[in-house]
Parts: C-alpha cells; structure tokens; sequence
C-alpha cells in the first residue's frame, strides 16, 4: 500500500487570480505551511498551455515546490455546477454514475458534457435530513465543472510538472477551510461564509456541520471597485486610498455599491432563519476585498451583525522566510481556498 | 472534512484503466518476449558466425593440408611396401637353413671306405622346417654294408646331436658288382642310398586364444 503523502501544494484556481500554499501534515492536528505563492492574472488563462504556464510561474515562485508533489486544487469557475438535491440513501459512488445518466432527470440540466462528483451532507439532526419531508431521504452536495475545463486545468498540471491530487470547487474548498480552521463554530453554530472574488461572491450557509446553501451572486470585487470609480469620478487607486483613509464620502458610495451584495446576503439569511430556527451571529468574510476595513465596517452597519475576515491558515504553524512572512500575513484572507483544498487532501489521505 | 468532492475522478480513472490497459500491457509483455527472442536471435547469430569462422578456418586449414596428407598417404604406401619387402627379406634371411654345418658333420661321418657319389637336399615348411637329405654313395669294406650301415649310423648320430627328430634310413643298399682296390687289397663293394629326415628352426608362435564374450 502507498504510503499517504504528508505534504500537499493547496491550489486556488480563479479566473483572475492564482494562490497556492505547500501544507505539511506534521502530527494528526498539527499543520505546518511552509511556502506560498500568489499570482494575479491580467486575463483569464482559456487554454492549458496559457494556465501550465501561469502554474508553472506560481510553482516557481515557490522555490520549485511542485516537483514529484500531488496538488489539491480548488477551482472557482462561472461556469462550476454546485447543487443540493434529495435522495434516498445512495452510495455515492452509484449517485455519480445516475447523475452522468441521467443528470437531466435529477438536476434539471443536462450535464453530460461535465465532470460531476457527489457526497453526502452530514446532517446533525436527523428529522430534518430531508427538506422535502420524505421519509429516508438524503441530501447530497453534486458538484461539476464542464469536462473541457477539467482536461484544460489536468493538462496544465501536466504541463507545470504537478501531480493531480484532487480537484475540488472553489467554493466547497472554502467551506472545508472553515471546518479546518474554525471546528468548534462548525460543529456547534450556524455560520454563514461570503466569499468575496474577482467577478462574483460566494454565499455558503451552514448549520452544526450540514451545508444549508450555497448561492453564487454576480458581485465581486472588480464590481465594486467599477462602481466606485463610476460613483466617484475618481480613478482606482485614488478609491483604494479613499477606502483605507475611509473617506466618508466614498464609505457612503461603497454603502450604495454594496446595496446588491447587502439584499442577497440578508435573503440568504432569511432563508437559513425561514428554514432552520436558528440564528446567524456573525458573517465570516474572505477573499481579496475582505481586506479592507470600510468593506467590513459597511457590511456590519448594513447587516446589523458583525462582520469579520477569517482565516484558514491562522489554524496553521508558518515556517516561512522572513521575507514572506510579511506577504502571508497581508495574503492570509485569500489562501482560505488554497488550505482547504490541501487541508481536505491531507485530512481525506 | 465535511464534503469531499474529486472532479479528478474520470482522469484518475482514466489513467488507471490507461496504466492497466491489457492490451498495453500484453503489448509490454509481448515487446519483452520479443525482445528475448531478438536477443537470443543475436547470441545465436554471434554464435552461429563464431561457428562459420572456425569452420572456415578449419577448412582452409583442411585445404592446406589435404595435398600434404594426399602426399603422405601414398608415402606411407609406399613405406610399406618398403617394409613389406624388408621384412620378407629379413624374413628370408632369417629363416635360412644352414647347409654347411650338416654337410660338414656328414663329412665328418663318412670313413675312407665310402665314397659319396650324390647328396641331394631339400627343404619344405615355414618356420619349422623339414629337411630331407639323400646320400648316395659306395661302401667298400670286407663287409661294406655293414660299412654302409656305420656310415648310416654316424650320420643319424652326428647330425642327431644337433638337429631334432634326426631319421636316418637306407632308401637302398645293394651289394656292387665292381670290386675296388684299397689298400693294396681288392674288395667287394655296396651301393647305398641313405634318407636323412630332421626338423630344423622352431614351430611358429600359436595364435591368441578368442576373446571371451561376456
């Protein structure tokens, strides 16, 4: 039998933006990160050679980690596939292949030309396992990428010399950070995740272990930072200045800019709170704009919770070089999908 | 972890089935196999060409050689008619039989009262020979055949001390009609012709006894 592998490079793959972190499993609870690197993209990268060569950048920018190393990547795509159905008790392994044959039949969408994967949802409680209210019903997380995005990111790891590991969704990475990095909140709380990206944000509730939803909102950071040049007449980086010295007059035009971000986040609590009886305490925020302050400070103003940045790698021992610890700590918000997916391949190993 | 989703799986899986594809894998196991053959083929082959040189070698060594052996053969023919010839004259003069000695002693056994008038010899076999000896003669003598028989009897006597199976016998003996003076004295006379049997040389070796078959 092969042995398991103790380390892992955690692999964020957005649209705009490349992340990675070598995690080492040193003792069962005991995380060790030991190199990472961040890369930001000025156009998506559509092919493999493009995305191996971006890959192969990254993985130099962490000394040439990479080599003879899997890779546990985390894929944050428009085009990704994620739903919560109902179904009797299935193995999962028979589900996968029902919904290959049938995907129109169980997620009302033809999906033969997507890679689909599913697992169960643990659920905590179980009288309330089955929304739906039929008897021995499961609830199921299926996730899906289209099949030429998956060969297009396996060819480019070829490319960039990486071994495949595992392929997981952006955003169900994410969930699995919060596991990782906030257990006790996981188990015990309901909890609600906004993951702020490039092009759009990613909403995941989730209550004592069990995934309630998850929602995709077309509004990012590049969104925000549009509305705000446009709102101000004020060029980017005189907004990111305003932003930090949190000017009034542009806390009050992220106020309107957010107003979209805002209403879905309270919809989305409206439905955990309409759903389930329990009570949403705080919003966990990541993603490169949870960086600032005046985003934080609006949000909690506007949702009337409090709103923080969390993240995964806090959870984490970093053996880095001095010269990076600096870059960790400022990129610490954004490597949430990059740990999770390494922390899930290690953990899953 | 909570959820674990792979959308690596149909790669993954397409990899293993790649990995253990039998047809590639029979391809693999064919290609050693025939990997073995070629390389017996070539060991054979260097083997088989180690062989042709040697064989080449010892063919023209057989070449050079053949005229020569021709040569020493008809010499060793030869040679051995050669020593076909010596050895019968070695033969020859090896089985010689020795007349003077017997005609010496019979010499010696004639008295002065005989007069040989023929002696004739003849000899016949092969290693041990027969000798036949005729003496012709005229015994004088008051009685000459009693001198006759002294003369028979030295000469078995004689010739008896040194050849064997020694035979001596009258053929003939006949009183003479002629009367000879000897002595001042006229006496009768007898003519006798004594045979004279011996066996002179050794008998040829015997031939080895057969082999016994087990």
């Amino acid at each position: 039998m092969a042995k398991a592998p103790s380390s892992v490079i955690g692999v964020d793959l957005g649209r705009y933006s490349l992340k990675s972190v070598l995690l080492q499993r040193k003792a069962p609870n005991r995380y060790v990160v030991t190199n990472f690197a961040s890369r930001v993209l000025s156009e998506p990268a559509d092919t493999a050679e493009a995305l191996g060569r971006e890959l192969k950048g990254l993985f130099k920018e962490m000394g040439g980690a990479a080599k003879a190393k899997a890779c546990a990547v985390g894929v944050s795509s428009p085009e990704a596939l994620i739903r919560i159905i109902e179904q009797p008790e299935t193995p999962t392994h028979l589900l996968r292949e029902a919904l290959r044959l049938n995907g129109m039949g169980l997620l009302n969408q033809d999906c033969r030309e997507f890679v689909l994967d599913c697992d169960k949802i643990p659920s905590t409680d179980p009288s309330m396992s089955s929304e739906s209210g039929v008897a021995g019903h499961q609830r199921y997380l299926v996730g899906g990428l289209p099949r030429k995005n998956v060969a297009q990111i396996g060819e480019a790891l070829d490319k960039a010399g990486a071994g495949i590991g595992i392929m997981q969704l952006g955003p169900i990475c994410a969930f699995n950070a919060f596991e990782f990095a906030h257990e006790e909140i996981f188990n015990t709380e309901a909890f609600f995740l906004v993951d702020i990206g490039h092009t759009s944000s990613t909403v995941m509730v989730g209550v004592k272990r069990e995934l309630i939803l998850v929602r995709t909102i077309d509004f990012g950071g590049k969104g925000l930072i549009e509305a705000l040049t446009g709102l101000s007449g004020e060029g980017r980086e005189t907004v990111f200045q305003a932003m930090e010295q949190e000017d009034e007059v542009m806390v009050e035009y992220t106020r309107v800019a957010l107003n979209g971000l805002v209403r879905e986040i309270q919809s989305s609590i409206g439905f955990l709170e309409h759903r389930r009886e329990e009570t949403v305490r705080q919003l966990y925020i990541s993603g490169g704009a949870a960086k600032s302050r005046t985003l934080l400070k609006v949000l909690s103003e506007e949702l009337q919770l409090p709103c923080e940045t969390w993240s995964a790698v806090s959870k984490c021992e970093a053996l880095l070089p001095q010269s990076q610890r600096t870059a960790f700590d400022q990129n610490a918000v954004d490597l949430n999908v990059a740990c999770g997916a390494a922390a899930e391949f290690l953990k899953g190993n | 972890m909570a959820l674990h989703l792979n959308l690596f799986h149909e790669i993954q899986t397409t990899r293993q089935l790649q990995r253990r594809d039998p047809l590639k894998l029979s391809i693999y196991g064919l290609s050693a196999i025939a990997a073995c053959f070629a390389g017996y083929y070539v060991f054979q082959f260097g083997r088989m060409h180690t062989i042709n040189t040697e064989l080449n070698r010892v063919q023209s060594q057989f070449s050079a050689l053949e005229p020569k052996a021709k040569a020493a053969k008809k010499r060793e023919e030869e040679i051995n008619v050669e020593i076909k010839k010596s050895d019968l004259m070695a033969k020859r003069i090896e089985n010689r039989f020795y007349w003077a000695p017997v005609l010496e002693q019979i010499a010696q056994s004639v008295p002065r009262e005989v007069q040989i008038t023929r002696l004739a010899g003849d000899l016949s076999g092969e290693g041990l020979r027969k000798c036949s000896l005729t003496v012709d003669g005229i015994s004088a003598g008051s009685d000459p055949r009693q001198v006759a028989e002294d003369v028979r009897t030295a000469i078995a006597e004689k010739i008896g001390a040194k050849y064997k199976n020694v035979t001596s016998n009258f053929k003939t003996l006949e009183d003479g009609t002629e009367l000879v003076v000897l002595d001042g004295k006229q006496m009768p006379t007898a003519t006798f012709a004594i045979n004279v049997q011996l066996t002179a040389g050794e008998d040829a070796a015997p031939p080895p006894p057969p082999r016994r078959k087990r």
